[in-house]
């Protein structure tokens, strides 16, 4: 799974490709413990997501608890499976999609 | 193989310091001796190249006398005795004026020109320090030697072949090649170093030759003893160097490093693995140099390790201490997980079995089980964020609170709600669980259900196949407090078989990092869609571990199954 990064200022910018799964989530786990230092406005771009389990969504919600004290999170770009995904699991409303 | 011999430091630097001596002596003893050439020999050199000789005047006196030697008469007088030889000699020489050049001449005898050195045919006044001057001449292959400054009386000798023998002296002739005419040259003649020069006079039918010579031999002899004293003193000052070198470099290096060797041979460890810390180096060493710095530094080293083998061994033992306590909470979680089965031998209306296996020693899944009442069963599977000690300690909280919620009467939405509500209260590390739990009125087969964030269940309809129930879910719990849950209703059919599971099913992966996913879960439990709930489980565990193939499990993996059958009719045949 590709990283890419992107900070202006406060806000970060985190671009995933392929699938953030039990494989890829922990790698991304470690990434976060240092870059989100300063950051007040987080963005997941998703665009190149292809899926997404429990896993990655632990991620997100860990991350989305640790912004909330600080800033705001939101995901953009998810595609229909990602979507879905979600949905399913109570968590659309949960993370601002755009 | 060339195999690598030993050699002390002393001896190194023995061998090290010698050269430097010896070398620094050779070069000071090669210049000193080639100043001394040059501003001592080599005036002589010059002056005896310079030294002009009249041949032309030496040329008929030569000749004449050429005539004289090798005859008969004057080999008759030749004799041992010195005096006696030049008794005669002049005896002979006054019996034969006509030998004389101009006999008349009172002053010029040839005695007398033997004597009065200032009449002397060759030019050699303007060197007073010239020792000798022979001259040879040369009769049927024989030199004759004729005349020597130095001396006042004259001696004819007849030479050996090859050897003209004058005063004792003799100048191997042939040593002189031609192209030595005229340059000064060194000759050792018995005990004696003479730089000598030869001028050749061509006479008719015969040569002469005139030879120069320096005795050189005291001042030769002076600067050879110079030159052995030199090189004596230079091999005294090497071996003593050598010898104070040993010493002190013994003493002040081969030593303590010896010690400090022992030292750290003596340091070993312990039986049990610990270093003693009466083992330490005792090595005093008073350098106040890179010696002492390495005596000290050892010792250090010493200290740290015996500090750090203890640290270790209290570490390992800690170690032991924590994983002796994580058994007793393995096991201590496993009897929060009801595991006896057949749970109900008494119901036949389901039957249902549950397994859970941690991917570490303790896990954050949990599946739960009971009897709410006579027609009431309650199911729960959950699956916190993590693994290990902290999703272990979340899981028992989050277990304990929703069996006492559902024991206590309340229906499975309610129960969620408040377990939500403690989860989040005492949740500093913001820990959240992913919930599905349904109760069954066992009675009826219908039965209510929610879902926190957790994996949709499958189900099989008597008859069909299992399929995935997937339904818009809430939140897991443990996440934001006041979270409103739904509930969902749901009826089980006599036949019909329930599973739920965590995600370590679809998300266990193998070496090539593949998931074994929902497909192939849903497939393996197609296969055996009949099974009993237990073979069911045990036939997908197995299913999940020849899928990783040996990679480690990474996450919990739990499954629960409940078949049913529908309520008992008086004749114990299922059915409704």
């Amino acid at each position: 799974m590709n990283i890419i990064k992107n900070q202006e200022g406060t806000t970060l910018t985190i671009k995933l490709d392929d699938r953030l799964d039990t494989i890829t989530a922990p790698q991304m786990d470690a990434d976060l413990k240092s870059c989100l230092d300063g950051v007040e406005t987080l963005i997941w771009d998703f665009s190149n997501l292809e899926y997404i389990t429990s896993a990655g969504l632990r991620t997100l919600m860990n991350t989305q608890r640790t912004m909330s004290s600080k800033g705001t999170m939101k995901i953009i770009h998810v595609n229909e499976t990602v979507k879905g995904v979600f949905e399913l699991t109570g968590l659309d409303d949960m993370l601002e999609e755009e | 193989m060339k195999k690598n011999r030993r050699i002390p430091l002393a001896v190194k630097m023995n061998i090290l310091v010698s050269v430097m001596i010896l070398c620094t002596c050779a070069l000071l003893i090669i210049i000193s001796n080639g100043a001394y050439n040059k501003t001592v020999i080599e005036p002589y050199v010059l002056k005896i190249e310079g030294v002009k000789v009249d041949t032309e005047a030496m040329k008929p006196f030569l000749t004449h006398f050429v005539n004289y030697v090798g005859t008969e008469e004057l080999d008759a007088i030749w004799t041992e005795d010195r005096e006696e030889r030049a008794g005669r000699l002049m005896d002979w020489m006054q019996q034969h004026p006509s030998f004389l050049p101009n006999a008349e001449d009172d002053k010029r005898t040839l005695l007398n020109d033997w004597v009065d050195f200032s009449l002397m045919p060759v030019n050699i006044r303007a060197d007073g320090d010239l020792n000798a001057v022979d001259v040879a001449v040369r009769k049927n292959g024989t030199y004759y030697s004729v005349c020597s400054e130095y001396k006042q009386d004259i001696n004819l000798i007849e030479a050996d072949e090859g050897n003209a023998i004058d005063f004792g002296m003799t100048v191997n002739v042939e040593d002189l090649a031609p192209e030595d005419y005229g340059k000064a040259k060194w000759y050792q003649v018995d005990k004696s170093y003479l730089l000598a020069r030869s001028v050749q006079i061509g006479l008719d039918g015969t040569e002469a030759l005139v030879c120069l010579n320096y005795d050189l031999t005291d001042m030769i002899r002076e600067h050879k003893n110079y030159l052995l004293r030199c090189i004596l003193f230079t091999v005294s000052l090497t071996v003593a160097a050598s010898a104070v070198g040993m010493f002190l470099m013994r003493r002040y290096i081969t030593r303590p490093v010896r010690r400090l060797a022992q030292a750290t041979k003596e340091f070993t460890p312990e039986e049990n693995g610990t270093y003693s810390a009466e083992k330490i180096s005792k090595v005093e060493v008073r350098n106040r140099d890179e010696i002492g710095d390495l005596s000290r530094d050892i010792r250090s080293m010493q200290e740290r390790i015996v500090e750090n083998a203890d640290n270790l061994a209290r570490m390992t033992a800690e170690k032991e201490r924590v994983s002796t306590e994580l058994d007793l909470a393995r096991d201590i979680q496993a009897s929060l997980l009801p595991d006896v089965f057949p749970a109900f031998p008494d119901r036949h209306e389901f039957s249902l079995y549950a397994s859970m296996t941690p991917a570490r020693e303790v896990g954050g899944d949990f599946y739960d089980f009971f009897l709410i009442d006579d027609d009431h069963l309650a199911l729960v599977i959950a699956d916190v964020s993590g693994k290990g000690i902290p999703a272990a300690l979340f899981m028992a909280v989050s277990r304990t609170v929703i069996r006492d919620q559902l024991m206590s009467g309340c229906d499975p939405v309610r129960a969620l709600e408040r377990a939500n509500a403690q989860l989040c209260s005492e949740n500093p590390h913001m820990m959240f669980v992913t919930v599905w739990l349904a109760v069954v009125e066992i009675s009826t087969g219908k039965g209510v259900a929610c879902n926190a964030g957790h994996e949709h269940p499958a189900v099989r309809r008597a008859g069909s196949a299992f399929e995935l129930v997937k339904y818009k879910h809430d939140r897991p719990a443990g996440f934001i407090p006041d979270t409103a849950y739904h509930s969902r209703e749901f009826e089980l059919r006599p036949g019909d078989t329930l599973m739920v599971y965590t995600d370590g099913v679809p998300e266990a992966n193998n070496p090539q990092k593949e998931l074994f996913g929902e497909e192939r879960m849903m497939e393996t439990l197609n296969r055996y869609a009949d099974a009993e709930p237990e073979e069911l489980i045990r036939r997908m565990y197995e299913a999940v571990a020849s899928f990783a193939d040996g990679t480690d499990q990474f996450d919990d993996i739990t499954m629960l199954a409940v078949k049913y059958y529908g309520r008992e009719n008086e004749n114990g045949e299922a059915g409704l």
